[in-house]
């Protein structure tokens, strides 16, 4: 058959062709994953020093009334991207278990971190610094 | 057509075919390689990046650490001068409870000079004439220093037993500050709106609170950079607290 022949197919051409656009789909989709890999992993980074900020703030407050809202709001600057929320719940006469939600837009969906602690419960109960 | 009328009326690629077959090669040769050079000048930058967010995170930790263990002593009868805890709103240094004894700490940005660089915090041991050749140009970047000294280094202001680590690097240059935050009694019922920051701390005792920031610097965004703020609590101390 190849004797038969000096040239091309058209239909071996257009398989040439899309061969060629479905390997370089595959090369510049896991470039573009490799990316945004990496820049959730700053997000997630910034993220986990934003939580140590509103964490250190709950436990110097021993869980003031605006440290455990459970309405969203924003951050000061330069976090202002990132919303957050607690979800307190009481544990018994003494312990208090709250969890805070942050949230950040990331790409076409929102980033998320939970995290939950325990804490007095006791209003009377002062900030032990 | 059949197949085999088509195969026998098959030919050779003309002149114009096979030059016209290299120009698409030769531009889709063109892309690909744009393509991946982009790739791999994005994947170096990323790279950087990583190093840097790491580097950071590495020093909210030893940061984080250090400020925990801060104590306090009184020297007043003997170094009347001695602070225990000096905040400057570039710089600070405290007095720390480690496990080689109490030692003074003091963080700063800057570009390193000594002669008695060790490593890193997070285990990279870095070239002390690379970092040297650096502090002679004007870097738009500097790094944030760690200075450990024993206490006799301090109170005699002596160098005998004092190192510095680098512990994050490509801050922007003027960018790191600091702020203190005095005791506040009653923050349950206050909330956290009562801790008021002030540039810096001459006060007799320890801070509540460090409130560090500083910007990564961008090379693409040169003015702008990325900026973090860290507010680390001291652990508490409240029979101290309490003297105060």
């Amino acid at each position: 058959m190849i004797k038969s022949r000096a040239g091309f197919m058209l239909l071996e051409a257009i398989l040439t062709v899309v061969i060629v656009s479905i390997c370089l789909t595959f090369i510049a989709q896991s470039i573009l994953t490799n990316f945004r890999t990496g820049v959730r992993f700053q997000e997630a980074i910034r993220s986990l020093i934003v939580m140590e900020n509103q964490l250190g703030l709950l436990y110097a407050t021993s869980g003031s009334d605006d440290m455990i809202d459970s309405s969203s709001r924003a951050l000061e600057v330069p976090y202002d991207k990132f919303m957050i929320h607690a979800s307190p719940s009481t544990l018994n006469d003494h312990l208090k278990n709250v969890g805070l939600i942050l949230n950040w837009p990331a790409g076409h969906g929102q980033g998320e971190l939970k995290v939950e602690t325990i804490i007095y419960n006791s209003n009377e109960h002062q900030s032990t610094l | 057509m059949n197949i085999k009328a088509l195969f026998k009326h098959s030919r050779a690629f003309s002149l114009v075919e096979l030059l016209l077959g290299l120009a698409i090669a030769a531009i889709i040769g063109l892309c690909v390689y744009n393509m991946f050079w982009s790739a791999m000048k994005l994947d170096d930058k990323m790279r950087r990046v990583h190093e840097s967010y790491l580097e950071i995170l590495m020093a909210d930790h030893g940061l984080t650490h250090d400020l925990e263990n801060a104590i306090n002593l009184d020297f007043s009868a003997s170094y009347q001068g001695a602070k225990i805890f000096d905040g400057q709103s570039k710089e600070f240094s405290f007095l720390e409870q480690t496990a080689h004894g109490i030692k003074r700490v003091r963080y700063y940005s800057g570009l390193w000079s000594g002669d008695n660089f060790v490593k890193s915090m997070i285990g990279r041991v870095t070239n002390p004439s690379g970092i040297t050749d650096y502090s002679k140009e004007a870097l738009p970047i500097e790094f944030l220093l760690r200075q450990e000294m024993s206490l006799s280094d301090w109170l005699n202001e002596t160098t005998n037993d004092t190192h510095t680590q680098v512990v994050a690097n490509g801050l922007k240059k003027g960018s790191f500050n600091c702020q203190y935050a005095p005791l506040v009694k009653n923050l349950h019922n206050l909330g956290s709106k009562e801790i008021i920051y002030k540039d810096t701390w001459d006060d007799k005792g320890l801070p509540m609170s460090v409130s560090c920031s500083f910007i990564l610097y961008d090379p693409k965004r040169t003015q702008e950079g990325l900026m973090f703020k860290r507010d680390l609590f001291l652990a508490p101390v409240a029979t101290y607290h309490h003297e105060q």
